[in-house]
């Protein structure tokens, strides 16, 4: 039996294998998938020593309990707080905080705990996880049945292939541990920017005011879909109902009953209802973090301000990445807690 | 390919030629591009046709390098969405180089491929059969006719990998989605809902009315080309029973069945 494998234990209640995603197929009703948090997969691949699309595990809500049975390169992103606990067979323990890589030894376990913080994380394992690819993507679509394994959420006891480590053949020796120095790209904004449109002339100006004004909480009915919205209700000039027409990652949907539902990675390729805005794309990875109860508010801007932000925050990310550096020894880590939100 | 009318694009009629989705997402709606002639559905129609003609056109261009930063395009109901890398590109450069090529779109007349569909009408797989005949005071015999009549066309894909929504139902047969949606339809189960059939590609909640099943896939990850139908493709059902279902379905999933399509 090959060791490129890690055994889910536990598998956590909402846990799949996403990359970048799949774009390029909607207009065959194939959604675009992928992290929701694209910054942390990014993060976590770059720790690692991986191509920027690698598969990884992301973890929402936490939970999970992960064996190796091989040598590997370890990162969880998504979060400035958030950590795992490595243990061996003697019962060994390190806690380990997110945004650092560390190298798991064969027969060694990574518990991420019930996640407090924040609602999603990832974690990135050198070589990539290698379930089946499709058009060129193993990013898990639940509700499409596609990606990841079988098309589904992980469970416990699941077996998930790990590509070859051809990386970093040097991580057995723990040399290739790098953490980033500067986490200023997980800084929360104010307010989530959205640009008004694609059917925003079918709101009322009271409807467009209020959206702006008010600050909306995220519904417990929260998945991959989409992350519905508790809050003022947003009044229609007549109705809901549009020729159907295609949906991006962030299409900010008001259905008939005036509740607005941020469509996210897993949304349907297209849908007949109104939407009065879209959050633009630099801002996407924030919403993956927020859990249900956390307030959300939205401020406008425009097509070319949210096409600079995406050009800036790119930037971000690339600075982020260069501020690898080797990390400091272990058990300086494990009492370093740079913001202790638990 | 018949040549469309020439219009002029700059002139909005009320309605707004491109929406934006962000800084990401460029909608071009032809919801007003169309002459007054003809029904309201005939244009709508056409505009769909038209919506998918240009993306042809920009899928073109994308692969001859004269427009780059193109993620994805996603055809609607009279409209395309056009999903860009804003590191790549903007909304400005998007439009500024399609707008020249909406006043020359050929209108596209589907992928002249038609593909006949074989299904089994009624019975556990079309359990809204015998209530639809009493709501439409026809015999289900009379319903099963009139929808192999029908000459259906895919207008737009969505929903869910392979999902084709085919417009085309003899107008008889219109009726509203059910007022409770199922929470699980089996997979390959065939719906009517106005002038319209999707068959689900696999289990799914869903609210149209269930008249039968068919026994090959829409969606097939193990091929190469996992999706059978597209925008534009003509299709037509025809009536097996359970006996012909048992045998197609084993055909089919062993390799000894093909789809036809001319």
């Amino acid at each position: 039996m090959t060791d490129d494998i890690i055994t889910m234990i536990a598998s956590g209640p909402y846990t799949t294998v996403q990359d970048r995603g799949r774009a390029g197929h909607q207009a065959v009703g194939v959604p675009e998938s992928g992290a929701l948090d694209q910054v942390a997969l990014r993060l976590g691949n770059a720790l690692v020593g991986n191509a920027p699309d690698m598969a990884g595990l992301e973890i929402c809500l936490g939970g999970v309990k992960i064996g190796f049975h091989s040598p590997r390169l370890v990162a969880l992103t998504g979060s400035v707080a958030a950590t795992m606990v490595i243990s061996d067979q003697s019962g060994g323990e390190v806690t380990v905080y997110a945004n650092r890589s560390i190298n798991v030894q064969a027969g060694q376990t990574i518990h991420i705990n019930r996640l407090s913080g924040t609602n999603t994380v990832f974690l990135a394992i050198s070589g990539g996880i290698g379930t089946p690819s499709l058009y060129g993507s193993r990013a898990t679509s639940p509700n499409a049945m596609i990606g990841g394994l079988e098309g589904r959420l992980l469970k416990d006891g699941d077996v998930l292939p790990l590509c070859p480590d051809m990386v970093r053949p040097d991580a057995a020796m723990g040399s290739a541990d790098r953490m980033l120095s500067d986490l200023t790209i997980y800084d929360a904004p104010a307010s989530i920017r959205v640009v008004f449109g694609p059917q925003d002339d079918r709101f009322t100006d009271q409807a467009k005011s209020v959206f702006l004004s008010s600050t909306y909480q995220v519904s417990p009915l929260l998945n991959r879909m989409g992350m519905r919205l508790d809050g003022p209700l947003l009044e229609h000039c007549d109705n809901a109902d549009i020729a159907s027409d295609g949906i991006v990652n962030g299409s900010v949907q008001v259905p008939g009953d005036g509740k607005p539902i941020i469509l996210l990675a897993d949304h349907q390729t297209t849908g007949g209802y109104t939407k009065i805005a879209t959050v633009i794309q630099s801002d996407l990875p924030v919403l993956a973090r927020r859990k249900p109860g956390d307030p959300i508010t939205f401020t406008a801007i425009s097509v070319e301000e949210a096409e600079q932000a995406a050009r800036d925050h790119e930037a971000h990310l690339c600075r982020t990445i260069k501020s690898m550096v080797a990390p400091p020894p272990m058990n300086a880590i494990a009492s370093r807690n740079p913001v202790d939100e638990n | 390919m018949i040549a469309s009318h020439t219009q002029d694009d700059t002139a909005d009629k009320g309605k707004r030629r491109f929406l934006p989705a962000g800084g990401h997402g460029l909608v071009v709606s032809f919801d007003d591009a169309l002459s007054n002639t003809g029904t309201l559905r005939d244009n709508r129609d056409q505009a769909t046709r038209k919506a998918r003609a240009l993306a042809r056109r920009i899928q073109q261009a994308a692969k001859d390098g004269t427009l780059t930063g193109i993620v994805d395009l996603i055809p609607g109901l009279t409209n395309l969405l056009v999903q860009y890398d804003p590191l790549q590109t903007s909304a400005k450069h998007v439009q500024a180089t399609i707008t020249p090529w909406l006043n020359h779109l050929s209108e596209d007349s589907g992928n002249s491929r038609h593909i006949r569909i074989p299904c089994c009408y009624g019975g556990e797989f079309g359990p809204d059969l015998e209530s639809i005949a009493v709501q439409l005071n026809l015999t289900p015999d009379e319903i099963v006719a009139r929808h192999v009549a029908s000459s259906l066309e895919v207008a737009i894909m969505g929903f869910l990998p392979g999902l084709a929504y085919m417009k085309g139902v003899d107008e008889t047969l219109y009726l509203p989605r059910r007022k409770t949606p199922r929470a699980l339809v089996p997979a390959l189960t065939l719906g009517i809902a106005m002038d319209q059939t999707v068959v689900y590609p696999m289990p799914s909640p869903g609210g149209w009315n269930l008249i039968g099943r068919i026994p090959i896939a829409l969606f097939d990850p193990k091929k190469d080309n996992p999706v059978l139908l597209r925008s534009g493709d003509n299709i037509s059902f025809y009536q097996i029973d359970i006996k012909e279902y048992n045998e197609i379905y084993e055909a089919y999933h062993s390799g000894r069945f093909s789809v036809e399509i001319t």
